[in-house]
């Protein structure tokens, strides 16, 4: 019985790292969605990927950021109508990330639009060994879930690639 | 010498093969070589086309799991970047009203 309360706090915290929609309401959502994205790729399927990748251009890029990681879960539903889910249904998620480790870094929404979103990361010690968004919009809400170690200026190298506008990073009143 | 012994003399008598036997034996053998070799060429060829389909097989299902990874990691970084820079872009657009 010790050995087996000594095994799930062990566990615990590896679980804890991976923030995931719960199973009903991931199937809800998606019999609801008129366009649903699934990514959910393991350690070993990154390393598959990274193999693919090219040390040119965007792939390289890619092949940058997936070094350090153990996985990556995206899912993304796009519906029709509004009102499809709620934001209470999104308590069970947040409650994941109120986990040890993890904090809000910022938290963008606007009434106007109806659209919040969030991200969060987890540290451990000096190092980001985590991170999730969750973006809520009246017709679309997606989570994205990264585990490992992540460097947020190579994602913020994003911009510019995988068809993402590149955005001027320096500020207007910088240049003046 | 008695009868015995007479039968058993004819019996270990040393008889001249018959005529062609040797040619015959030769050409037997040689023939089952060549047999034996043609069956041994078409197991290693089967062997080597089985070894080869399974190779390939690897290969293209390798291929296939590895593509279909990099286009789930590509569209995951898209969504990621996209929202991020969602984020970013609000953020400056705030900024520059101060």
């Amino acid at each position: 019985m010790r050995l087996l309360i000594a095994a799930i706090l062990i566990a615990a915290p590896m679980v804890a790292q991976e923030i995931r929609l719960p199973a009903n309401l991931e199937k809800t959502l998606a019999d609801r969605a008129s366009e649903t994205v699934d990514v959910n790729l393991d350690s070993n399927l990154l390393q598959l990927a990274g193999r693919f990748l090219s040390d040119k251009g965007d792939e390289a890029q890619a092949k940058k950021i997936i070094s350090g990681l153990k996985s990556i879960y995206v899912k993304s539903f796009e519906f029709d109508k509004t009102g499809e889910y709620d934001q209470a249904d999104l308590e069970p998620l947040r409650a994941q990330l109120k986990g040890p480790g993890w904090s809000r870094l910022v938290g963008v929404s606007s009434k106007k639009k109806g659209e919040n979103v969030e991200i969060f990361l987890r540290h451990d010690t000096n190092r980001v060994t985590g991170m999730a968004i969750i973006s809520a919009e009246p017709k679309e809400l997606t989570v994205v879930s990264i585990v490992g170690d992540i460097d947020p200026n190579q994602l913020s190298e994003l911009s510019g690639h995988f068809g993402i506008p590149k955005i001027d990073t320096k500020s207007k009143k910088d240049d003046d | 010498m008695d009868d015995f012994e007479r039968l058993l003399e004819q019996s270990l008598r040393r008889e001249a093969a018959p005529f062609g036997f040797e040619q015959r034996v030769m050409a037997l053998t040689a023939r089952r070589r060549v047999a034996w070799q043609k069956w041994t060429a078409i197991a290693a060829m089967a062997v080597l086309t089985a070894g080869a389909g399974w190779r390939y097989e690897e290969v293209r299902r390798e291929r296939a799991a590895g593509e279909s990874a990099k286009a789930q990691l590509e569209t995951a970084l898209r969504i990621t970047g996209a929202k991020l820079n969602k984020v970013h872009q609000t953020i400056d657009s705030m900024n520059e009203g101060f």
